[in-house]
């Protein structure tokens, strides 16, 4: 009797590829809204991802690291301890070491060295400075050829280089705008002229609970919801929710690393259920209540 | 469709700085021109007018009626402002505008029985910009209802719907071109216009005009009778006379709701195309929305 009362929706979100070919694995491929499983099942759940850093982890609170002791020291053990201990599906690692001083060819060296260290899909993050990200993210899309990793952000100012570079290395990119639904497809139009749909991945950017987590929210319901419902296809990427960055800067989360903990959860959570197909994480506690959450 | 040329505008460099030292000779030059664009009226915008609201308003309307006859709509928030032009304009001006906040009721609506001029009135009122047609329906009864009560004949009244963004408020363009459909039944004999160029606010400039101009066509045949416009936009300008046929026949179609197969189209055509399909919301808005 249910099966009459069932919605179908016409879009898809496509099914974006990582990780080296003999273990790749997919992210997105469903066309359902989120949790509506009593719709349609999904054929990949959501990423959950552990976040590590190269370099010095500045901006990291002392409870976040301590599960990881002197691992933290290189982006390889600590990525591997992370993905052994914890069991992430995606290791999203941020690029500290530019800022710090650090070169493309020395950069893009380690980025290898921790791509082959685990069995799991990398995402690379760069500092957000456009002019100092392009020379390290291209360096580190031909360093990791043939790992199909996540390389980002790509913004509407600073996209050409990284994409083709990705486009030619077989990586994919975070596309990133700024909360708003109306650039996200206009970012998305500008990069399928250089690389396939199936490539990219949006970033909406993140808030923290308590800090615009609602702005957040709304534009990737309204992206999900013109994706899937409407079935438009520029907004048919997965989306990423990089949480852990966002929650280890408030006040609520450095004073109390248990709060921290449910506040990063908490956030990774409504972000899932706003249409977050992955979302990044510090703390592995975090990863564990959103995991049990999600079953 | 009777338009109203909105080029001498505080928010234009060259028309603040002219104003602000009193240089007649930009100002003047810009009307001819619109004049000579063919347009109807001329929108005289001085913003708020804070400082020395008569004294500016009234030279303008001297320094611009010593060059061309077109009469003129006087836009200003100011009361003071207003009066002061209303009272040296030759022909018969519009007020640009009123609304049914309080404060426009009581200061600026009075203007205009004692300066017989037009009155455009907006659906704005104490609690905002109405979200859709229904609300502007209410409002828009309500604030015509006091304007009447001042003795305000309806067709001096000219409705404004508010144009909004559509790269801020997408589906406000369906909700405008709903209102104007209703608006014939809700006040019969009132005229209605709006500020057309808002709906491409935001928009890079190179693609503002084709936002602008199926806009038009589309609430034309809404049945907007009056639109304050870009009188350089030479194809908007035609394309409010009903040229080219086959582009305006296009933007009735897709209204219509048929399908149109893309690559039977001209590229010219195809543009418009998309543009109708974003305005009509069949289409999420981005400023790449050509390029789709």
């Amino acid at each position: 009797m249910l099966e009459g009362l069932r919605e179908g929706y016409p879009g898809t979100i496509n099914a974006v590829r990582f990780g080296r070919e003999e273990k790749g694995r997919e992210l997105g491929g469903h066309n359902s809204l989120p949790f509506h499983h009593f719709e349609a099942a999904r054929p990949n759940r959501p990423w959950l991802a552990l976040e590590v850093v190269d370099g010095r982890p500045e901006d990291w609170p002392a409870p976040a690291l301590d599960r990881y002791g002197d691992a933290i020291a290189s982006p390889a053990r600590w990525a591997a301890k992370a993905a052994r201990e914890y069991g992430p599906d995606m290791i999203f690692l941020t690029l500290n070491s530019i800022e710090q001083g650090a070169g493309p060819a020395e950069i893009a060296a380690r980025v290898a060295a921790t791509v082959q260290a685990v069995d799991i899909p990398v995402a690379v993050y760069g500092s957000g400075d456009k002019d100092r990200d392009v020379p390290v993210l291209t360096a580190v899309a031909q360093a990791c050829q043939g790992t199909a990793i996540l390389l980002g952000p790509v913004t509407r100012d600073a996209h050409r280089e990284v994409a083709e570079a990705a486009r030619d290395c077989g990586h994919a990119v975070i596309a990133q705008s700024p909360m708003d639904v109306n650039l996200a497809k206009d970012l998305n139009i500008r990069l399928t002229k250089l690389l396939p749909a199936d490539r990219i991945v949006i970033d909406p950017l993140t808030s923290s609970l308590g800090y615009g987590l609602e702005y957040s929210y709304s534009t990737m319901e309204r992206i999900r919801l013109a994706a899937i419902v409407h079935d438009d296809r520029m907004l048919q990427m997965p989306i990423i929710g990089r949480v852990g960055k966002e929650v280890w800067k408030t006040k609520e989360a450095i004073q109390d690393a248990a709060r921290g903990v449910w506040w990063e959860a908490f956030t990774a959570a409504t972000l899932l259920l706003a249409g977050a197909d992955l979302v990044t994480l510090r703390h592995p506690d975090s990863l564990a209540l959103v995991e049990t959450t999600l079953h | 469709m009777i338009l109203i040329g909105e080029n001498v505008q505080i928010l234009a460099k060259v028309v603040s700085e002219a104003i602000q030292s009193r240089d007649a000779r930009p100002l003047q030059e810009l009307a001819v021109k619109q004049a000579e664009a063919g347009v109807h009226y001329l929108d005289l915008n001085i913003g708020p007018a804070r400082k020395n609201p008569e004294e500016t308003m009234g030279w303008l309307v001297d320094k611009i009626q010593e060059v061309v006859d077109t009469p003129l709509c006087l836009d200003t928030t100011n009361p003071v402002a207003m009066g002061a032009g209303l009272a040296r304009c030759k022909r018969r001006a519009i007020i640009n505008s009123a609304n049914g906040t309080a404060a426009s009721r009581e200061k600026m609506m009075p203007l205009a029985r004692k300066y017989d001029a037009h009155i455009i009135i907006s659906v704005l009122n104490d609690a905002g910009i109405p979200h859709d047609a229904a609300s502007r329906a209410e409002s828009i009864l309500e604030t015509v209802e006091y304007a009447n009560g001042l003795g305000i004949p309806n067709d001096d009244i000219w409705v404004d719907p508010i144009m909004m963004p559509v790269a801020v408020a997408q589906p406000q363009a369906v909700e405008v071109l709903e209102f104007l459909k209703l608006l014939p039944d809700l006040l019969p004999e009132t005229r209605s216009t709006v500020g057309l160029s808002n709906l491409s606010n935001g928009v890079p400039v190179r693609l503002r005009p084709f936002l602008n101009r199926v806009m038009l066509v589309m609430a034309q045949r809404a049945g907007l009778t009056s639109a304050i416009v870009d009188s350089f936009d030479h194809d908007l300008i035609r394309l409010a006379g009903g040229e080219p046929r086959h582009l305006v026949d296009l933007v009735h179609r897709t209204m219509d709701g048929e399908t149109v197969d893309m690559a039977s189209l001209s590229p010219e055509a195809r543009d418009v195309y998309k543009t109708a399909r974003v305005l009509l919301g069949h289409e999420l808005f981005s400023p790449s929305w050509l390029e789709l």
